[in-house]
């Protein structure tokens, strides 16, 4: 109980202290030079110290000082980022019973900017300041602004000021030199001319040691009297906004506070808008989120980098966010509207507290929740078993996503199945994600842009399935030069390039991934068992954007993607993803836009069957989904409203099976009959933020409806999307959630993983489509500076007409497959705790997950009903699931990745019985998945060398040394019992990765 | 299928690896009656009744069968036949001169006077054996059986017997007296030179001619023998046992092998019970397993001589030895005798020293499992 009160102590502090407007600051993000020195002014350490900020002075704060950006550095806590205070607000401060004094603000305008030291040897004021500059230049490594690597090599400058009748004097190489004030009367004076300064330059020293009151120094020359008392608002940021040019405000620095509006308005609230552009380029940027101070009040720039906020009157933050650029915070003064235009740093290579901080807070300003947002740097940052990135290994650390076996196809998320997740690459729908039955996702990372998995509060435009949607899209091509990347693997290798076609108009990107295990399979000796076995897969990306103008861009994607695997070459099964998209964006106004798409998606799987000896029965068996899509979706802000609206449809055209005989084989070519349907659909949603207010709503409707032919059936039903979110403090938020949602398309098997041949139903007359709702609720809190998240969502979902099969069924090329399939509810429910550690050396997440997810049959069956009618587990139910994902940077290059995965073992069904049939032994197995495998964990590491920092280097290599099952546990894969040819029972357990397995991925970067 | 993928990734994961598994489950198996067996028509039926046993009981020694039981197949035509009990859960039906042209049914009374029966069904019409062929490969001899179907029956099931004539590796010229301790010149050793063994299959092989153009199974492997295997030795014999089978007979069947045979997979069927045409007559809710059949047979035997297919695993003459003197320079032929037989003498006077002893295998055929009996029907006389 003790314990539980500190803890809520402390809690409660950290939230009363992110309210302090000395905590308000940038965090700093944390470079590490630990082997190269260290940029503060005396030790890394941080020490209590009192400082004067913005009027106020604060006692016993942890304080450092950079000597490299002579900026105060402060932290609420040992264990959390710096925040850098605003130097134009401290004009002094005391660290280690010294004090330091910003000679600007002390009216020394043309004083070197930072802080001096202020010493004394009980005559003498001596104001000393020690820099840490480079040791070697900047290098001008990315463009002519020189925006690249600094050399982390530091050495030490020290400047030594005096002040003697109203000048300020330096000493080098005996010589006096007047600096202040005026450098122009810069004059050079021998030390003999000035005998009271003698001591400054003979051998002997007299002692200076710090001064040691306020009013001592306050008492001395040069410094206003009253320095060191408490200050009023108005004179400090009189005397700061005074040395401001207000001719035209572009804030190109974030340690400036800008005024917004000449003339002072009498109510609130302005608009204030700006542009942001690229420092280095001058291109304007989208897609950059600007918040206030409070972040509740937050857009996105468009295509054109224009932004518009509706903020109060009066100090403010504004701050500026993208993921490959530096985090920008300015503090303002509005006054009326205005205009405020904003350039933007490259986020230097390797550095991802950019990206992190970008990232931080976005759940308070979401009114959804379930989202979860994962860039291509951390996929490739999460270990998986070849060391290649996975887009569908890192949706699994994520809570509430699980699989049914670590190289299994597709994933579950909520305890939905893996068909209920809409797979979306560029807008198109991806049917089966995975390369070698899971070992490998579909996605290719040198193209992928940004993942986002929808667990719940999905979008109104997006529909079709009800468990989750996952949205993938890939990156434009970079607009200046040709660049590209090179991965090898252990299995596999992958080729991506990217430029302009047109400079800074038309780009393109093309990637692709291949794979050498069929020749691995070939040198396998013949009497390995495996000779003769193929397994292949490819796969290829192209991407053409061509921007018309600022509001107006045009993207044209592809992918295709093949599989062929066969084993001894009696058996070949193939199949293959093709999609084609183009996607229109059109943006007017801030916030305004209009995205028209249309594609086409093709899955196709086939088998083969032409075994030796055989070629009488000799076969192919093949199905296809064929699909045509158009998408509109417009959103148009309007005050507090952000409305989106807009239809999509999809005319599905699915061959549930055909089967061609070879030449000469018995086989009847068949064919069932091709199903048609259109989905199309219309929504509307509203999200309504009130006043800014600490509330918002989100609501919307979608009316997806669904026309089965040529046996026409007709269903049509409206979703629900709604949403609440309420943030008392700006860093915690309180939301709830609810939609319903409708699936006309059914993958029909009977395994409990994605198989290649699994085959997909259409709803009809006799098939009813899946419907589900999902109601959740969740706590966001961000703590220690924005460094952590810690969140917690609960979830009950119910699905109805989900697909199970009677017992032997026949699922492939049955005219009557209703018949031999039953409909079942679903009923899953849980809690997801997750803690999110966003900047430090240190980042990563931590989640645990307990869950449940459970089947029913619908209908009585009588004593063929499953498991009797009553609830069973469904095949992914896993109680209890512990993830913890992290990457520790030791410096710029190097850093350690870690994944660490348990959780409750599948359920199985097992034999539980034995019996003689004929002459054989068989099996009597339990109820359906009463059972489970052993419980899963797996420690995997990873040793990241990112490339060095030499950005204007034609190539840059990168490498990751890593070691998926560190603890080399056998998880069991699956577990499966055989009679032995119907003679002795023997349970199995097939371990896929029963031991370490080491790999090396090598990347290179032109 | 599944096999495929999962050896595909045991290749492609070096570290994969399969272990045997005890699952360790304390669960209570529902009493449950197995009747199995299809009615025969034209020979004798054989049912056997049994219960399902619990995963941890030895099957073999702790087999559970009703105690008594009353077994009778009765026809449309107002017959009954009754099965006499072999032995614990056998009972053979003699419908050996049961007329084709009726519809059967199983009835089946337990000591508790529970009765289950079976639907009435009409005879499935033997199939027709096209041929029996083999082939041989580097390593295998492979069996193929051609088959036509018969009315509405596009599904077959068989079984097999294997009957093969094999040799010892020598025909000795001496035999050891353990009596006398002493040589034994024989001129007649065939006696242990030529032996007869047999197999039949356990599993039933199933096929369909479900999705053919004609109702056919052609050249279906359904066998394939090592060329190493004992059973070509010499003179190699099978017989078909072919049935049709209604498709529900089929997916039964298959469904019930499929069961035993590494189901539970990621990419195979989650195992689940089907239920047969056995009905509890009291009780239509209570679970049997098994499903009954009426059925015809068609057969076929086939003789290959496989002595030149045969490879020898070993190296026979590399098997022989000379006994070797003890410490005291005495021969203790006694002491070879339970294991070994002598082979040759090689001078006129055999002793210790010039006689080339070897294993029994390599001289008596019954040390490899078979007997002396010849089959009446076996074409090969080489005794």
């Amino acid at each position: 109980m003790r314990r539980l009160v500190t803890v809520l102590l402390v809690l409660y502090g950290t939230v009363c202290a992110a309210q302090s407007p000395l905590f308000r600051g940038r965090v700093m993000p944390e470079y590490d030079f630990s082997f190269n020195g260290h940029y503060f002014w005396a030790t890394p350490e941080f020490s209590p110290g009192t400082v004067c900020y913005d009027g106020t002075v604060y006692y016993d704060v942890p304080l450092n000082i950079n000597a490299h950006t002579q900026e105060v550095l402060v932290k609420r806590s040992l264990v959390e980022s710096p925040i850098v205070l605003e130097p134009s607000l401290l004009p002094w401060f005391q660290l280690r019973g010294v004090y330091y004094v910003n000679l600007n603000l002390a009216g020394v305008s043309d004083a070197p900017k930072g802080y001096f030291e202020i010493l004394t040897d009980g005559n003498q004021t001596y104001y000393y300041q020690r820099q840490k500059l480079f040791a070697r230049e900047p290098g001008n490594h990315n463009g002519v602004r020189g925006i690249g690597y600094e050399d982390p090599d530091y050495r030490e400058e020290i400047i030594t000021y005096f002040h003697l009748k109203n000048c300020y004097y330096t000493v080098r190489k005996g010589m006096f030199k007047r600096v202040f004030p005026g450098k122009r009367k810069r004059a050079a004076l021998h030390a003999e001319s000035l005998p009271e300064l003698a001591h400054v330059v003979t051998d002997a020293p007299r002692e200076i040691r710090p001064s040691d009151r306020p009013a001592h120094i306050a008492a001395l020359p040069g410094l206003p009297a009253g320095w060191f008392a408490a200050q009023t608002e108005s004179s400090s940021r009189a005397a700061m906004l005074a040395a401001i040019e207000q001719d035209k405000l572009i804030a190109n620095y974030r340690n400036k506070t800008y005024e917004i509006g000449t003339v002072q308005a009498s109510a609130g609230p302005v608009k204030v808008s700006g542009v942001v552009r690229d420092v280095a380029s001058g291109e304007v940027l989208g897609g950059v989120l600007v918040t206030d101070a409070s972040e509740r009040v937050f857009c996105y720039t468009g295509t054109d980098g224009k932004y518009e906020l509706k903020l109060p009157l009066g100090d403010n933050m504004l701050k500026f966010r993208e993921y490959t650029k530096e985090d920008m915070d300015i503090r303002v003064i509005i006054k009326d509207s205005g205009v405020l235009d904003v350039v933007m740093r490259e986020k230097v290579t390797a550095l991802k507290s950019a990206y992190v901080s970008a990232n931080s807070m976005a759940e308070h300003r979401r009114t959804g929740m379930g989202l979860e947002t994962i860039n291509s740097s951390t996929v490739t940052h999460i270990p998986t078993a070849f060391g290649e990135g996975d887009v569908l290994k890192a949706v699994l650390t994520l809570p509430g996503v699980k699989s049914v076996g670590e190289a299994s196809s597709g994933f579950n998320v909520r305890g939905g199945s893996a068909d209920q997740n809409l797979i979306l690459f560029n807008g198109g729908t991806i049917y089966n994600p995975s390369h070698l039955f899971g070992i490998f996702s579909a996605f290719n990372m040198d193209v992928v842009d940004e993942v986002e998995l929808y667990k719940s509060s999905i979008p109104v435009e997006y529909g079709g399935r009800i468990s989750s949607v996952l949205d993938i899209s890939s990156k434009d091509g970079d607009p200046e030069r040709i660049k590209g990347s090179l991965g090898l693997g252990i299995l596999t290798s992958h080729l991506a390039i990217e430029g302009p076609l047109v400079k800074n108009q038309t780009t393109f990107v093309l990637g692709g991934r291949t794979t050498y295990s069929d020749w691995l399979l070939k040198q396998l000796p013949a009497n390995s068992g495996y000779a003769g076995g193929k397994a292949s897969f490819s796969d290829v990306n192209v991407g053409i954007t061509h921007r018309f103008d600022a509001r107006n861009t045009l993207k044209l994607t592809g992918y295709w993607s093949r599989d062929n695997f066969s084993f001894r070459g009696d058996t070949t099964f193939r199949y293959s993803n093709i999609d084609a998209a183009v996607k229109w964006k059109h943006r007017w106004g801030i916030s305004n836009s209009l995205d028209v798409s249309a594609g086409y998606d093709n899955y196709s799987n086939t088998l083969e069957d032409g075994a030796p000896g055989n070629s009488l029965g000799a076969y192919t068996l093949s199905t296809r989904i064929q699909q045509g899509f158009t998408r509109a979706t417009a959103k148009v802000a309007l005050d507090n409203h952000t409305i989106t609206f807009g239809g999509d449809a999809v005319l599905y055209a699915l061959d549930p099976g055909t089967v061609s005989p070879f030449r000469g084989s018995l086989f009847v070519p068949r064919k069932l009959d091709r199903e048609m349907a259109l989905e199309p659909s219309v929504y509307v949603g509203d999200l309504w933020q009130p006043d800014n207010g600490p509330f918002s709503f989100d609501a919307g409707v979608r009316y997806s409806s669904f026309l089965s032919f040529p046996k026409v059936k007709y269903y049509g039903a409206p979703e629900l999307r709604l949403g609440a979110k309420y943030s008392p403090l700006a860093n915690l938020s309180v939301k709830a959630g609810f939609n319903t949602m409708n699936q006309y398309i059914h993958l029909v098997s009977n395994t409990s993983s994605i198989s290649p041949m699994d085959t997909w139903k259409l709803s009809d007359a006799d098939i009813k489509p899946q419907q589900g709702f999902q109601a959740a609720g969740g706590v966001y809190w961000t703590v220690f500076g924005n460094a952590l998240d810690i969140s917690l969502e609960g979830y009950y979902k119910r699905s109805y007409n989900y697909l199970d099969y009677k017992s032997g069924a026949v699922l492939s090329m049955n005219d009557h497959l209703a018949e031999d399939l039953v409909r079942t509810t679903g009923r899953s429910y849980g809690v997801e705790l997750m803690l999110r550690k966003l900047t430090g050396r240190l980042t990563g997440w931590v989640s645990y997950t307990w869950s449940r997810a459970l089947l029913k049959e619908m209908e009585d069956r009588g004593a063929e009903t499953i498991n009797g009618g009553e609830w069973y587990n469904a095949p992914f139910d896993k109680p209890h699931d512990l993830k913890l994902v992290g990457n520790y940077k030791f410096t710029h290059r190097y850093s350690i990745s870690f994944n660490l995965d348990y959780s409750t073992g599948r359920p199985v069904t097992v034999p539980v019985g034995q019996y003689y049939y004929g002459n054989a032994l068989r099996l009597l197995y339990s109820e359906r998945n009463a059972h489970r495998i052993p419980d899963y964990f797996r420690l995997d590491l990873a040793l990241n060398i990112e490339p060095g920092h030499y950005l204007k280097a034609f190539t840059h290599m990168s490498a990751t040394i890593g070691c998926y099952n560190v603890t080399g546990r056998k998880n069991a894969y699956s577990v499966f019992y055989t009679t032995n040819g119907g003679r002795i029972v023997q349970g199995y357990m097939v371990s896929v990765f029963a031991t370490q397995v080491p790999y090396l991925s090598l990347n290179l970067k032109f | 299928m599944k096999k495929t993928i999962l050896y595909i990734l045991l290749a492609l994961a070096a570290s994969a690896c399969i272990y045997p598994y005890d699952a360790d489950l304390d669960t209570e198996v529902p009493e449950r009656l197995v009747v199995a067996g299809d009615i025969l028509i034209g020979e004798q039926t054989q049912i056997d009744l049994g219960y399902v046993m619990p995963l941890g009981t030895n099957p073999y020694t702790e087999r559970r069968t009703p105690p008594e039981a009353s077994v009778v197949v009765e026809n449309d035509l107002g017959q009954a036949f009754r099965g006499t009990k072999v032995r614990d859960g056998r009972y053979i039906v003699d419908t050996e001169n049961a007329p084709e042209n009726a519809r059967y049914r199983l009835m089946v009374r337990l000591e508790d006077n529970r009765e289950y029966i079976t639907p009435w069904s009409g005879v499935n019409q033997e199939p027709e054996i096209r041929d029996i062929t083999y082939q041989v490969n580097d390593s295998q001899m492979q069996l193929f059986c051609s088959l036509n179907g018969r009315d509405s029956l596009w599904n077959f099931s068989w079984e097999y017997d294997e009957v093969w004539e094999y040799h010892a590796y020598f025909i000795p010229d001496l035999l050891y007296d353990y009596q006398n301790g002493e040589y034994v010149v024989q001129r007649k050793f065939s006696d242990y030179y030529f032996c007869w063994n047999s197999r039949s299959s356990v599993e039933p092989c199933l096929a369909t001619a479900d999705g053919l153009s004609e109702n056919s199974v052609v050249n279906n492997n359904f066998l394939n023998i090592n060329r190493s295997d004992d059973r070509l030795n010499y003179y190699y014999s099978i017989q078909l046992k072919v049935r049709g089978l209604s498709s529900d007979a089929r997916k039964y069947m298959e469904h019930m092998m499929s069961l035993s045979n590494g189901t539970g997979d990621l990419f195979t069927p989650t195992p689940s019970e089907m239920r047969g045409n056995i009905t509890c007559v009291g009780n239509p809710e209570e679970q049997v397993v098994g499903f009954v059949s009426v059925c015809k047979r068609s057969f076929q035997r086939i003789f290959i001589h496989t002595e030149n297919i045969y490879k020898c695993p070993e190296y026979p003459d590399g098997l022989l030895f000379y006994p070797q003197p003890d410490e005291d320079g005495n021969y203790n032929l006694d002491n070879l005798f339970n294991y070994s037989s002598p082979v040759f003498y090689e001078l006129p006077e055999p002793n210790a020293t010039n006689v080339r002893w070897g294993p029994k295998r390599c001289v008596d055929c019954r040390a490899w499992g078979g007997t002396k009996t010849r089959p009446e029907w076996w074409p090969n006389n080489d005794v």
